[in-house]
């Protein structure tokens, strides 16, 4: 596919690309107002329309129920991004899940359906071609809450008119290295996207991975949100490249230093917190990509960033760790992930 | 003064909030003050949903009007859900309720979105007159673009085109 390769390109810099559509079924009351069965026979009617139609993909789902989930399975599902912390608190709701995890379906969040694809990359049309298919593939047994002019109804009305909301999150370390990082947000701003920084609490961005969206979903076609999205994340894509091409041409010791720093300290670090890991990360993600890093495959440290997170930890030993242990436990399994 | 939220404890915290030139003014004990904090941080006080039915209290949708509002006594009929209620939460309760309260929802959702006319995807099993009208809609673009264009012949076409669709309705 042309697509792919012309994606594959910007595999450095794009982390993931996401596409999610609220729909919501006609006449019948949204999650806020439902009891237990009523959000059981929204559960059934979306599971039964995928599990039993002809599609290729109609046997890998399965369900997994918010009341009956252990917090940890939850936090972990959250931590991936393939449900919101709402629904995990939620008592009402499930999410259906692909086994590849490409798809993910929340049942009776905030709207009765909001079907979510993600892939690896730059993949903004492929997203949107498979969300496009799987709301097809609903359809076909579920009449969907529409209006002739105003498109999907959706429980919040900032979400009506296609329901579509496209996303990529983006690796921008240079951008922020040199004080940019705001100018860009600004900019972002300013064309109706929505920026935001990722996984950082407080004011902070950790890891330096911004997530850019739409934020307007009706009056424009759901080709017309994804190629804006597009387009503006391939400029800023193209300028953190420019910033990374000129560091190394005027300032190659300064970057290279705090590569091989943050690398070291990966290596040989005993304890680490969470958002230390993430900022370490992000620099050897750059080294690699500007070749000084040689012998670690960029996946790997894609695979660190979600997994060194506190739930994903704790899944993996299988037991409950305050964050001191948590510290080490993430410390020892970089070490093993980055000497192997 | 006493805290304004407990009415216990002393007030020693002084918060003023400006919501859209509005001024607000808290005056509240510690413990009352890191509970707001803590909501804070949880992003609970500027939910997206809250701040925009904020917008409805405000008026700043729409100039504000002389004639008084009685659409708090608005209740949807299918989902038996108040005006009150979806401008506390933000969130409708069905479908119906962008019908019921639309009078109030649509200059929101123009002001949201700066569009009230949806021009995505339409689903397969709806009505087919709305795709209908959707075509008749791209056609008439088409025929414009064409005739500013002079392009006269394939005007000609899509004018043809038009006639046949709108038999169809």
């Amino acid at each position: 596919m042309v697509w792919n390769n012309i994606d594959g390109k910007e595999n450095d810099i794009v982390i993931s690309s996401r596409v999610r559509l609220a729909r919501n079924i006609q006449d019948k009351v949204m999650p806020t107002l439902m009891d237990k069965e009523q959000a059981d026979e929204i559960k059934n009617m979306v599971f039964n329309s995928i599990t039993k139609s002809n599609s290729a993909i109609s046997h890998q789902f399965k369900i997994i129920d918010m009341d009956s989930s252990p917090p940890l399975e939850k936090q972990v599902l959250v931590e991936k991004h393939l449900i919101s912390p709402d629904l995990a608190k939620s008592r009402i709701g499930s999410v259906i899940l692909q086994e590849n995890e490409e798809i993910s379906i929340m049942v009776n969040e905030e709207d009765h359906i909001r079907m979510q694809c993600i892939l690896p990359g730059f993949q903004l049309n492929q997203v949107w071609s498979m969300a496009d298919k799987v709301d097809d593939l609903i359809e076909e047994n579920i009449s969907f809450s529409f209006d002739e002019r105003l498109g999907y109804l959706t429980a919040c009305p900032t979400n009506v008119g296609t329901g579509l909301r496209a996303s990529v999150m983006l690796h921008l370390p240079c951008i922020v290295l040199t004080g940019q990082i705001n100018s860009l947000m600004e900019a972002i701003t300013k064309v109706g996207l929505t920026i935001r920084g990722l996984y950082g609490e407080g004011s902070e961005f950790v890891g330096d991975l911004f997530q850019i969206s739409n934020q307007i979903t009706l009056g424009f076609s759901e080709e017309e949100i994804i190629s804006k999205l597009h387009s503006v994340a391939k400029e800023t894509i193209k300028r953190e490249r420019q910033i990374r091409k000129y560091l190394q041409d005027y300032n190659p010791l300064n970057i290279e230093d705090k590569i091989y720093r943050s690398y070291g300290t990966l290596k040989y670090a005993r304890s680490i917190t969470s958002e230390e890991c993430m900022k370490l990360l992000s620099y050897v993600r750059l080294g690699i990509d500007l070749g000084y890093i040689e012998d670690i495959n960029i996946k790997v440290i894609n695979h660190l960033m979600i997994h060194t997170q506190a739930g994903m930890l704790q899944k993996r030993y299988n037991k409950k760790m305050n964050e001191k242990e948590r510290d080490q436990v993430r410390s020892q399994y970089i070490r093993e992930s980055l000497n192997n | 003064m006493k805290c304004e939220n407990c009415n216990v404890r002393e007030a020693v915290v002084h918060i003023t909030k400006i919501v859209n030139g509005e001024k607000q003014a808290f005056n509240l004990c510690e413990p009352c003050a890191n509970k707001l904090e803590g909501l804070l941080e949880d992003d609970h006080l500027f939910d997206f949903h809250k701040f925009f039915s904020g917008l409805l209290d405000s008026g700043g949708f729409s100039f504000p009007s002389s004639q008084p509002q009685r659409t708090y006594d608005l209740v949807c009929p299918l989902c038996k859900i108040r005006y009150s209620t979806f401008k506390q939460t933000g969130k409708v309760g069905c479908n119906q309720c962008y019908e019921t309260f639309g009078k109030q929802l649509n200059p929101l959702i123009r002001r949201i979105h700066g569009s009230d006319k949806h021009t995505g995807k339409i689903p397969h099993n709806v009505d087919s007159k709305i795709k209908i009208k959707r075509d008749l809609e791209e056609l008439n673009k088409r025929l414009k673009k064409a005739i500013e264009n002079e392009e006269y012949e394939l005007a000609a076409k899509i004018r043809d085109e038009l006639k046949a669709k709108n038999q169809e309705l």
